[in-house]
């Protein structure tokens, strides 16, 4: 079962998704707790307008049926901060995608591309710190 | 109360005088109409029982604090105002930016601080660990670090610090909601300022400048100049992990999504660029003449907080007629700054357009 955790907005506009199958984790039973137990009914939803440049933060997860929460970067907190900062930091141990946002508009899944030499998965590791 | 001799028209005419016999009369004549603009904005701003508190209100008074790697806001005080430099370059990067930030503002368009009142600017920087951004919280800049492989710090950039600033004045003049096409225009007006900010400081006229903003902020393994451009938007970056700069330049290719609050940091491209063709058909200082007319626009009280690109386009080309007259050169070059981007600006029916 797939969770996408994807962070648009910020300053610079960029989208970043990050993405793991809780199936072929090790601990898959915790995975579905936690997701289970999130307020996904009652998440955030869209900024309050009054901070500008703060990130946005979209979590899917391919439940049945699936459920998807919107959150604000000042709301990503408690339970949601847990799921994605697990999600970044399995993420990062498989290929991470850093995709900016498609000029046509649509949404965009699927990887991008990535460069082995950047050593990308030691920026993920390194945002997990701080699970930006 | 202080009185001009030389009335406005005649300074205005000398202020654009190109003859080579007059070096510094131009200059002068700038000079004194810029006066003349602090006198008239400090007295629609500040109530008449403080006239006498003009000088305190013009004060700058910044504040610097550090977030040492937290997220706990504002983060123990560094640097106040008046105080010598650190040796923390983030912490004097922001003190410096806020500086020129306030010194546009009210040396060219007689405002005092973002709020016109002279607020105290706070920023607070080393916000989290490796956070890739720089935010307006409503009241204070906030200042990442950068992860050091894709991003730099983010106080590096004049216009990132100018661009935040200027969401506090947005926050205090139009109020422009953070979706959609007024929050692409929130976002443009921050890349506007953002950009004159740093012009200013350097003095660069409007064919000197780079146009570009966040230049600065991406570390060398980035193959790209900046995060945006304003002249070419889509052409800031291009990179293999983080892309192709997506910004469209023209209304044919508006981004509808509903990430990044509808785009806002996408389709702020277009009023961009639209800012972009008035200024350089303008020439000399971009601050100037195409600033002051997105100026006069923002503080007009004519740009609803839902505001189109249509609409905002329809104040700014009235704002330009209001200032400089109708059919002048100024409004008949912001109605094609407009027309540029595919941009036509709505119809007025009424003093305010809804």
């Amino acid at each position: 079962m797939i969770v996408t955790v994807q962070r648009t907005g910020g300053f610079a506009g960029l989208t970043r998704t990050w993405r793991v199958d809780v199936e072929a984790e090790p601990d898959t039973e915790s995975w579905l707790v936690l997701i289970d137990g999130l307020p996904w009914s009652s998440a955030p939803g869209a900024d309050d307008g009054s901070q500008a440049d703060r990130f946005v933060w979209v979590i899917v997860a391919e439940t049945q049926p699936v459920r998807e929460a919107t959150l604000p970067e000042q709301q990503l907190t408690g339970p949601w901060r847990e799921l994605v900062e697990r999600v970044r930091s399995a993420s990062s141990a498989a290929t991470p995608s850093s995709e900016a946002a498609p000029r046509d508009g649509g949404t965009h899944e699927g990887t991008g591309p990535h460069d082995e030499a950047r050593s990308h998965d030691r920026t993920d590791a390194r945002d997990d710190a701080g699970a930006r | 109360m202080t009185r001009f001799i030389v009335p406005p028209y005649l300074l205005d005419h000398l202020a654009q005088a190109e003859s080579p016999r007059l070096s510094r009369a131009p200059e002068a004549a700038r000079h004194g109409l810029r006066q003349l603009d602090e006198v008239r904005a400090l007295r629609s701003s500040a109530p008449p029982t403080r006239q006498g508190a003009v000088a305190r209100e013009a004060a700058l008074e910044r504040t610097i604090a550090d977030a040492r790697g937290t997220e706990e806001l504002p983060g123990e005080t560094v640097r106040s105002e008046g105080e010598p430099p650190t040796d923390d370059v983030a912490v004097t990067e922001a003190y410096d930016a806020l500086g020129a930030t306030h010194a546009l503002f009210l040396e060219v368009y007689g405002r005092s601080s973002i709020d016109g009142e002279g607020l105290p600017l706070d920023a607070t920087v080393h916000y989290g660990l490796d956070y890739d951004n720089a935010f307006w919280n409503g009241e204070r800049m906030v200042f990442g670090d950068g992860d050091g492989e894709v991003f730099r710090r983010f106080t590096a950039s004049v216009s990132v610090v100018g661009h935040e600033l200027a969401h506090g004045v947005t926050q205090y003049t139009t109020g422009l909601e953070y979706q959609g096409q007024s929050g692409a225009l929130n976002e443009s007006v921050s890349d506007v300022f953002g950009a004159l900010v740093e012009q200013h400081l350097l003095g660069q006229a409007a064919d000197e400048a780079s146009w570009l903003i966040g230049e600065g902020l991406f570390t060398d393994e980035v193959q790209g100049r900046a995060l945006r451009s304003m002249a070419a938007p889509g052409t800031a970056y291009d990179d293999d992990v983080l892309g192709t700069d997506p910004q469209p330049a023209h209304m044919d290719d508006y981004v509808e999504t509903t990430t990044d609050s509808g785009g806002v940091h996408l389709n702020s491209g277009i009023p961009n660029r639209a800012f972009h063709l008035v200024a350089v058909a303008l020439g000399g200082n971009a601050w100037e003449r195409a600033g002051q007319v997105w100026y006069d626009a923002i503080t007009s009280g004519d740009v609803s907080p839902t505001a189109t690109f249509a609409e905002f386009a329809a104040v700014t080309v009235a704002s330009a007629e209001a200032r400089y007259g109708a059919g002048s050169e100024e409004a008949r070059a912001t109605a094609e700054g407009w027309r540029g981007v595919g941009v036509a600006a709505a119809a007025r029916t009424g003093r305010r357009s809804s």
